[in-house]
């Protein structure tokens, strides 16, 4: 790949990417500019969105395919779960089992299990199972406050 | 590794049923033994019968019978399984003789065991619902931290 950086001297700050198609590293360096911005970089039915972390419900992986849901909505995050977790979001996002992670900020209720496991009840009546391998790290977690 | 923690806590979680259990039992054979005989001690050999009979039986619930005294409802299979580990531990005490090889005694122990899994059921349902309550406790402090600190922000 060409990397071109021009130095202008008035104006805005611009990064224009030319690219015959989209590969996962142009996702992927998409996804890091849009970091700063501190908004997620989505898609939805091929068009691009930029979603501010807090309407984010929770994130499904799903055939290797990585869905956010919102209240509303459903998209594709065009990078893997754990590449999520290694965001910076104002959120508590906490990773509930090997292929889901969870917005706390949206958990409305919680009810234990049988096998150590938790039921957390989201906005919108979603049910979701917090493993037991995870239920431990989110006991603590809920305890000690924001890790 | 993985593998070897997950029957590591299997075998915990069998074990401390079975002590439950045989703990329980004893109690029922010990009352047998006094109110019947006067007999004031089990024999040594009862006692490993029994701790092994309630061992086995954990086995089997964890692994066949779906570990059912710990289920979220009580259905009417946990019901049938419940009816058969209850009469499994009748009959061994019928056969080997814990309470003097007595039908009565037997029977008496049929709905003993019954109760005493009843009990545990209660007891594992009662804790998730107090964990619960905590669980929710510790959700709002959770979010009232977050919104505090996103205020001072």
């Amino acid at each position: 790949m060409k990397v071109t950086i021009e130095k202008i001297l008035t104006g805005q700050d611009e990064l224009i990417i030319r690219c015959k198609e989209e590969t996962p590293l142009i996702r992927q360096i998409m996804t890091l500019l849009d970091e700063s911005t501190g908004k997620i970089y989505v898609l939805k039915e091929k068009e691009k969105h930029l979603l501010p972390p807090s309407q984010i419900l929770y994130l499904e992986s799903v055939d290797e395919t990585t869905y956010v849901y919102t209240r509303d909505d459903i998209y594709v995050y065009p990078a893997s779960l754990s590449s999520f977790e290694g965001l910076e979001t104002p959120e508590v996002f906490f990773r509930c089992s090997k292929s889901m992670i969870i917005n706390i900020r949206y958990v409305e209720r919680l009810k234990s299990l049988p096998y150590n496991k938790i039921d957390a009840e989201l906005t919108g009546g979603e049910h979701v199972i917090i493993n037991r391998h995870y239920a431990a790290t989110f006991r603590e977690l809920l305890r000690g406050g924001k890790s | 590794m993985k593998r070897f923690k997950k029957y590591l806590l299997s075998e915990i979680n069998i074990e401390f049923k079975a002590c439950l259990y045989f703990f329980a039992f004893l109690f029922y054979v010990c009352c047998c033994l006094f109110f019947a005989n006067g007999e004031t001690t089990v024999s040594m050999l009862h006692m490993a019968e029994i701790i092994l009979a309630t061992y086995c039986m954990g086995y089997l619930q964890v692994f066949l019978l779906d570990n059912f005294e710990e289920a979220e409802q009580l259905t009417p299979r946990y019901v049938i399984y419940m009816l058969l580990c209850s009469f499994v531990y009748a009959t061994l005490d019928y056969l080997l003789g814990w309470t003097f090889h007595s039908i009565a005694l037997a029977v008496g122990f049929f709905f003993y065991s019954l109760l005493c899994y009843l009990c545990v059921f209660l007891i594992y349902k009662l804790r998730r619902t107090f964990e619960s309550e905590q669980l929710n406790n510790d959700l709002m402090s959770f979010k009232n931290q977050l919104n505090q600190e996103e205020g001072n922000e």
